[in-house]
């Protein structure tokens, strides 16, 4: 029977079939970080439960913890408070904690792959709904909520009802400067937030087979802004080059033997999907959000829309509370709307590739003097590899902040917000209301954008600044 | 978890599309706020003005709705960012229930995960509850989930559908752990037969390398002790099915009658090979009878030499029903849980010049030297900083600063220069070593870990150990540093000594010697889980009364070496059954 690269991995983990169709799933690895780890741990001792796999979980504090450098335990307060009982909870339970201080920490969708922790055909979970990154890699990943965290913890399984299947088939040559930031934003705009819903997503053709792992990870990153919270492309030799190497990567005949078992996993040719779509990429221009959902996007030399135009009478309504919310004008251009802070860093574009990609605009300029900016580098191992290759001081030249890593401003969990009406271009996954701080404004768009739009201080097409 | 059998309440309509869970409760307020108190930031952005005033055009603040326990909203609702707490937000305001035409997947998993059930109706159906509310002056809705029916303000009962592991789930309020639970046989045999098809989700190496256990039992008590050791550790292999091979070495006398050596060139090399000593005891009156040449090198000291096995812990907790076996008063000592982290091969015990001489006048000179570097400070310091970071968070620092200004004032020096650099988040003080001496007869329970040179934390660990009550109860770790290939050298020990007056009457403590296994669980074979159940086993065992010579109080029964570790064994097995 044919099967999709979702089918194999999901059938492969099914433990026990359970009533109202659903399915017992066997866990490979539990990532926590530090908003929920030391509350899971806490929880689970409440209930008296031990922890089932403590070999198959790994920690590390993320979204509360300050990116000031030389930031340490309770530079953020309540992240202090957070990491301790994550701390605490860690060693009474002999789990992995990459900690704050050392070399590994980051954001817990940036050191997986980056460790050799996630791996194709794994089954990977995490209470954070962009933990699809990971799908990337051809691993099978989603995010899970406090009480699933509690039931992982215990018994290293999780309860799932099999989500349906859908391909996303890119088509085209990538036409240069556009980035997989564009493309997957530029995907979310034509098919909605809500076309994923309850699918697994495959994203797949020869565009797709083309890119880096890192820019596979920012594909399947936002693949939730598609309302799927599963996103993934077939592992192959570029996979393979990836991990080989990395510290819990399989090693000599080990690794040998995990390939041949990963080349089995792509999609079987003839298999069925419940759902498809295609995109073709040359079409695609530098994308920016002028809404407050990720699907309200435009490329970048393009007119923000008229709810006039729109014709269902709630879709009207949103786009103009969006509109007014953003303190945008309906049928002008947004290129050349000015703004006050740029963002580049998260899960969605904070890896070296990503900074290589700001740096190279940005050598030599300086930021707009109305501009603040920052670059968060996602890992301690990503900001080594860009200080190694002297990008910090790239960024610093201009003006920009180089922080220390976290997931910072993508969602101001540890303080990193923007002021009230502040405008800024992010190189993150969620323009929502509020989302970067109250009533701030929040633009998404790839690390390049990002720093054209530091350059010159407005919302700009970044193919004018290559020149 | 709640259960969730019907409700009648007021219902109020919502009916945008796609309300993601940042607008149900923002993250930044999950940072300060707990369960039980989101109520008032539930939608906040559409609830309030920007002056912090109540928005009258929304409908969660019309008089009519206040109070409301059923949500009726748009398509999508709960979409975006997984967070649970959205559902605990929609439960503190007062919301049981949610309808709409379709949910975001996870949000809709952990409302279940809550007992707060939502319906999935068609958009139209949504719709005309949405429109009767409207129209309705007291908007009262019934939702039933027994008969699966809802019951509108006009009496027009509408059915939905539910699944039907999740209705009796949320009918009888049932937690999943527990229901999961049932099934760890298939859980088990899914794990084992995966780790052959798959290995390299569990190692990234061919050949798992297991830590390597090495018993020897040494002298006077230790043989007894251990035995009861060895049976417990084999337990923990085989029915825990923790990775670790045992093995058991002749040291001391024994080795001496069978091998003709305290310990034999082949005992070495398996201490060089191991990662975790279980030792016993050494020392007995027989030791004289041996030639001076063969007794020349104390053995325990080269292991603990050339291991350099630098970071000695000795924990002490009082134990409630062993209160009464301290010489201090229960009060004083009750809930005492400390460590001491003593330096175990430096200072004076090793330094040079050592010596002594006659002197021309008549009499002798002796010279013993405290020595200590920075990086032999720094380690100890280091190990201690991360143990506090991992209990109560307190590091005190023992030294005599005041008078011995070169060494005292270097360990104080480095040590605090160690926590302002990288733990800060560590609460340091430091201690005067006569007052320690002091205060831990006062009051033991202001600390929770000490660090110290090898001197001091000799003398303030025996003074520590009488707050715990016998010494036949404590344990002891030295553990070394870790070396290249990962790996790191440890010997556990109990705190007593080979006790040769009682050697061979099978009346000796064993749960020093179990529990510093305890300890080994923990620190070497990183299984801190389990590590727990062997302690709560021991002290179930003592709750019920089982008690060696040396803890009975007067006219309790006292049991043998053989009965207190088969007491220990009992509670276990029952504990895992």
């Amino acid at each position: 029977m044919p099967a999709t690269l979702f089918d194999k991995i999901w059938t492969s983990h099914v433990v026990a079939e359970l009533s109202g169709g659903v399915s017992l799933l066997a866990i490979d690895r539990h990532l926590l970080h530090d908003l929920e780890a030391g509350p899971g741990f806490t929880r689970l001792a409440e209930k008296g439960y031990a922890v089932h796999s403590p070999e198959l979980t790994f920690l590390t504090p993320d979204h509360a913890v300050a990116t000031d450098p030389g930031r340490h335990t309770d530079t953020n307060k309540t992240g202090g408070r957070l990491l301790r009982e994550m701390r605490r909870g860690a060693f009474a339970a002999g789990i992995k904690l990459f900690d704050l201080g050392g070399e590994d920490q980051g954001i817990v969708h940036v050191i997986g792959p980056e460790l050799g922790l996630t791996l194709p055909g794994m089954t990977i979970v995490c209470p954070d709904s962009h933990t699809c990154t990971h799908g990337g890699l051809g691993a099978l990943a989603f995010g899970i909520g406090s009480t699933e965290v509690s039931h992982v913890l215990a018994t290293q399984t999780l309860r799932q009802i099999k989500p349906k299947r859908m391909r996303i088939s890119f088509d085209g040559v990538v036409p240069l400067g556009i980035t997989a930031k564009d493309i997957i934003l530029a995907t979310i705009g034509r098919i909605g937030t809500a076309a994923g819903r309850g699918h697994a997503v495959e994203y797949a053709g020869p565009a797709i087979s083309a890119l880096s792992i890192e820019e596979r990870l920012t594909i399947c990153n936002l693949s939730i802004e598609l309302g799927a919270k599963i996103g993934m492309i077939a592992p192959d030799e570029t996979a393979y080059g990836y991990i080989r190497g990395r510290r819990y990567a399989p090693e000599g005949a080990l690794f040998d033997q995990a390939c041949r078992a990963w080349e089995k996993l792509g999609s079987d040719p003839d298999a069925a999907f419940d759902s498809e779509h295609r995109i073709d990429v040359a079409s695609i221009a530098p994308q920016i959000t002028w809404g407050t959902s990720p699907q309200e996007v435009i490329p970048v030399n393009g007119r923000i829309p008229d709810p006039a135009h729109e014709t269902d009478p709630q879709r009207r309504q949103s786009m103009a509370a969006a509109l007014g919310y953003m303190g945008l004008v309906p049928g002008e251009a947004i290129e050349g709307t000015p703004i006050d802070w740029v963002f580049i860093g998260s899960c969605t574009n904070g890896r070296l590739s990503d900074l290589r990609e700001a740096a190279r605009l940005i050598e030599g300029r300086q930021i707009a003097p109305t501009v603040r900016a920052w670059v968060v580098p996602g890992s301690e191992a990503v900001r080594r590899a860009a200080e190694r290759e002297g990008l910090d001081q790239v960024f610093k030249a201009a003006g920009f902040d180089w922080r220390a890593p976290g997931c910072s401003m993508c969602l101001g969990a540890n303080g990193d917000i923007i002021a009230p009406g502040a405008r800024s271009v992010s190189t993150t996954n969620r323009n929502f209301v509020g989302r970067q701080g109250p009533s701030a404004r929040t633009h998404l768009a790839s690390p390049a954008m990002a720093a054209a739009a530091a350059i010159t201080g407005a919302i700009t097409d970044v193919r004018k600044l290559r020149g | 978890m709640p259960k969730f059998t019907d409700v009648t309440g007021r219902a109020v309509p919502l009916l945008r599309a796609n309300i993601d869970t940042d607008v149900v409760i923002r993250i930044d307020r999950l940072i300060g706020n707990k369960r039980g108190q989101l109520g008032p930031f539930a939608f906040e952005a559409w609830r309030y003005r920007a002056d912090g005033s109540e928005n009258p055009d929304f409908a969660l603040n019309q008089a009519k709705y206040r109070f409301s326990e059923i949500l009726v909203a748009g398509e999508n609702f709960g979409c975006g960012s997984s967070r649970e707490a959205a559902a605990w937000a929609l439960i503190d305001f007062g919301f049981r229930c949610v309808i709409a035409p379709s949910f975001g997947d996870i949000f809709a998993q952990n409302c279940f995960q809550n007992g707060v059930l939502c319906i999935t109706l068609a958009k139209a159906t949504v719709e005309a509850i949405a429109a009767e509310l409207e129209a309705a002056a007291d908007p009262r809705v019934t939702v039933d989930l027994n008969t699966q029916t809802i019951t509108t303000p006009t009496g027009t009962v509408i059915p939905f559908a539910i699944d039907s592991e999740r209705r009796l789930a949320l009918l009888e309020g049932l937690d999943e752990i527990s229901l999961t639970l049932k099934l760890v046989d298939q859980i088990d045999g899914f794990r084992s037969n995966d780790r052959r098809e798959r290995p390299w989700i569990y190692r990234s190496k061919e050949t798992e390398t297991m830590q390597r256990v090495l018993i020897l039992a040494g002298d006077g008590i230790g043989p007894e002790v251990l035995a009861e050791v060895r049976r417990i550790a084999e337990w923990f292999r085989d029915s825990r099915k923790l990775g670790f091979e045992l093995r058991e070495e002749l040291f001391g006398l024994a080795a001496w009658e069978r091998h003709g050596s305290l310990m034999r060139e082949a005992t070495w090399q398996e201490i060089l090979a191991s990662d975790a000593i279980l030792f016993g005891a050494i020392g007995s009156p027989d030791y004289a009878k041996l030639p001076a040449e063969a007794r020349k090198v104390d053995q325990l000291l080269r292991i603990r030499r050339e291991l350099d096995l630098f970071n000695n812990l000795r924990p002490v907790r009082t134990l409630s029903a062993l209160a009464d076996t301290s010489t201090l008063r229960p009060e004083v000592i009750e809930g005492c849980d400390m460590v001491i982290v003593r330096e175990l091969c430096g200072g004076i015990y090793f330094g040079t010049p050592r010596g002594i001489e006659p002197l021309a006048g008549g009499g002798e000179r002796a010279v013993n030297t405290t020595v200590y570097t920075t990086a032999e400070i720094e380690r100890i310091a280091r190990a201690a900083f991360e143990l506090a970071r991992v209990r109560r968070g307190l590091l005190c620092s023992v030294d005599k600063a005041n008078v011995l200004v070169e060494t005292g004032g270097l360990w104080r020096r480095v040590v605090q220069a160690l926590h302002d650099r990288d733990y800060p988040d560590v609460e340091l003080s430091h201690m005067y070593v006569d007052n320690c001496a002091m205060q831990l007869v006062r009051n033991p329970r202001q600390f929770d870990v000490m660090v110290m040179e090898n001197l001091f934390g000799d003398i303030i660990s025996d003074c520590a150990a009488m707050v715990a009550g016998s010494l036949g109860m404590l344990p002891s770790a030295s553990i070394g540093p870790r070396r290249a290939d990962g790996r790191q050298y440890a010997l556990y020990e109990p705190i007593h000594g080979s006790a040769p007056d009682i050697a061979g009457l099978g009346i000796a403590n064993p749960l020093g010697a179990i529990l510093s296994f305890a300890l080994c669980l923990r620190h070497s074979l990183q299984a801190p889980q389990e590590a727990d159940l062997l302690e709560r086993a021991v002290e179930a065992a003592i709750a019920k009364g089982a008690r060696t010579a040396d803890i009975a109080a007067p006219g309790m029964a006292a049991i043998s070496t053989r009965a207190m570790g088969e007491a220990v064994y009992a509670e276990l097995t029952q504990a895992a059954a």
